[in-house]
């Protein structure tokens, strides 16, 4: 992955979740820190796809998931939840759509998710380094974005997404690797047609 | 009716009290809040498109204070649920106090008998949160500004007024415009003494949205649409 001085986009650098970035009165540098926030993600993805080994699509790694989880069935898990939620939007099921936004809002405040939550969605622990619950969050942000359009699921996604870059050498597991890789795909898409629609050149 | 202002030292009071002046509108109480840290340097272009704006951001609010002439209490603090500080608000009979900042209102401010009014730059309850003019931006091509008494939730205080602008043509949105598009709808409000009117309306908080900081993407996506045509 490139870095250094020389990089605009310079939000990855750091361990974003040692130490969240709290993105308050950020600089303005006009198109090439979008070019550069680009060439980041395109890096990434390149760095990604040498590791990754699969061609499955995104719908079949997450059933995949489902099925190979212990299937005791925790209440608190947050990894549990999260791949119940999928598994529902996967079936037409959005009742589930305000737990996204009660996690969601969980993580613009606190940048941290822990690994399991009481039924009123307390913290039960302080173990915030699990990175397939950030992962399947932002697989939840993307899903909610492509239905809604709502920038705000984008807006989280792209900060997820920044942390989960902090921490790439981290993301070993090759079924997180390729959620990611897909998670990071989409996302640029996202921005692409974005830029697109508000007459913004990013290219 | 007493009507008053609480500052603190930072372009959005630097905005308010310079209109507040240049309109002629008469406060009955002047509150600055003053942590006295070094003022910020802007560049030449900033000062500018400031003054293109109705304001001068080199202009502390300290000296336009002074310059004018005007009476005002200093606190040597940026804390808006300070005792001291709530003690002279009580002792004053202040029915409305427009905020510029200062930290969360906690209970015990909430429970005095002034009502404070907060210029939120977001129509509400659609653009609850934070940084809402660049999301307005984005969606809707403009912005805007609520004023609202402030109650313990987010942004869900009875709505006194409400003001739509168009998105601006230059980058300086969180410097110059966000203090413009709430100091433009301040001065409207007192003009048309919206706070004697007494008619609010009342919100509901589960409608709308929460908007968190913008991510610099898409701030920059939302700052190079408003320039694209210059």
């Amino acid at each position: 992955m490139q870095s250094g001085k020389n990089m605009i986009y310079s939000f990855c650098e750091k361990d974003l979740l040692k130490s969240p970035e709290k993105y308050q009165f950020t600089t303005f540098e006009g198109e090439k820190f979008l070019k550069s926030y680009l060439k980041l993600r395109n890096s990434v993805l390149n760095d990604i796809s040498l590791k990754s080994l699969k061609k499955d699509n995104l719908s079949t790694i997450i059933k995949n998931l489902i099925k190979n989880k212990n299937s005791i069935n925790k209440q608190d898990d947050l990894e549990e939840l999260f791949l119940r939620i999928i598994n529902e939007k996967e079936n037409g099921n959005h009742e589930s759509d305000n737990i996204i936004d009660v996690f969601l809002k969980k993580y613009e405040v606190k940048k941290r998710l822990a690994t399991h939550y009481d039924k009123n969605f307390l913290e039960k622990n302080l173990d915030y380094h699990y990175l397939r619950n950030y992962i399947l969050l932002n697989v939840l942000l993307m899903t909610r974005f492509s239905e809604t359009k709502d920038i705000k699921f984008l807006n989280t996604m792209l900060k997820i997404n920044d942390m989960l870059i902090s921490k790439i050498t981290s993301i070993n597991n090759k079924i997180d690797i390729e959620i990611f890789k897909n998670l990071l795909k989409n996302e640029v898409k996202f921005v692409k047609e974005l830029c697109e629609l508000k007459g913004v050149n990013i290219t | 009716m007493r009507i008053g202002i609480i500052l603190t030292p930072d372009n959005r009071s630097k905005a308010y009290i310079q209109k507040i002046l240049k309109n002629n509108v008469l406060l009955d109480e002047i509150i600055f809040l003053n942590d006295s840290q070094k003022e910020r340097k802007f560049s030449q272009e900033i000062i500018e498109q400031s003054k293109i704006n109705g304001f001068d951001i080199s202009k502390s609010v300290l000296s336009t204070l002074k310059n004018a002439k005007l009476n005002y209490k200093e606190f040597p603090f940026i804390d808006i649920n300070n005792t001291e500080l709530i003690k002279y608000i009580q002792e004053k009979n202040i029915d409305f106090l427009i905020f510029s900042g200062g930290g969360i209102l906690k209970q015990e401010i909430l429970n005095l008998e002034t009502k404070f009014v907060h210029f939120h730059p977001g129509i509400v309850p659609i653009y609850k949160g934070s940084t809402c003019f660049y999301y307005s931006i984005i969606n809707d091509g403009n912005s805007g500004v609520t004023a609202f008494i402030m109650n313990e939730g987010l942004d869900t205080g009875d709505i006194l007024y409400q003001k739509t602008f168009p998105k601006p043509d230059h980058t300086f949105i969180d410097q110059i415009y966000d203090p413009h598009i709430r100091s433009e709808t301040l001065i409207e409000v007192l003009k048309n003494n919206i706070f004697a009117e007494k008619k609010v309306i009342k919100q509901n908080p589960k409608e709308g949205n929460t908007y968190y900081i913008i991510h610099p993407v898409l701030k920059h996506i939302a700052i190079l649409n408003c320039i694209k045509n210059k």
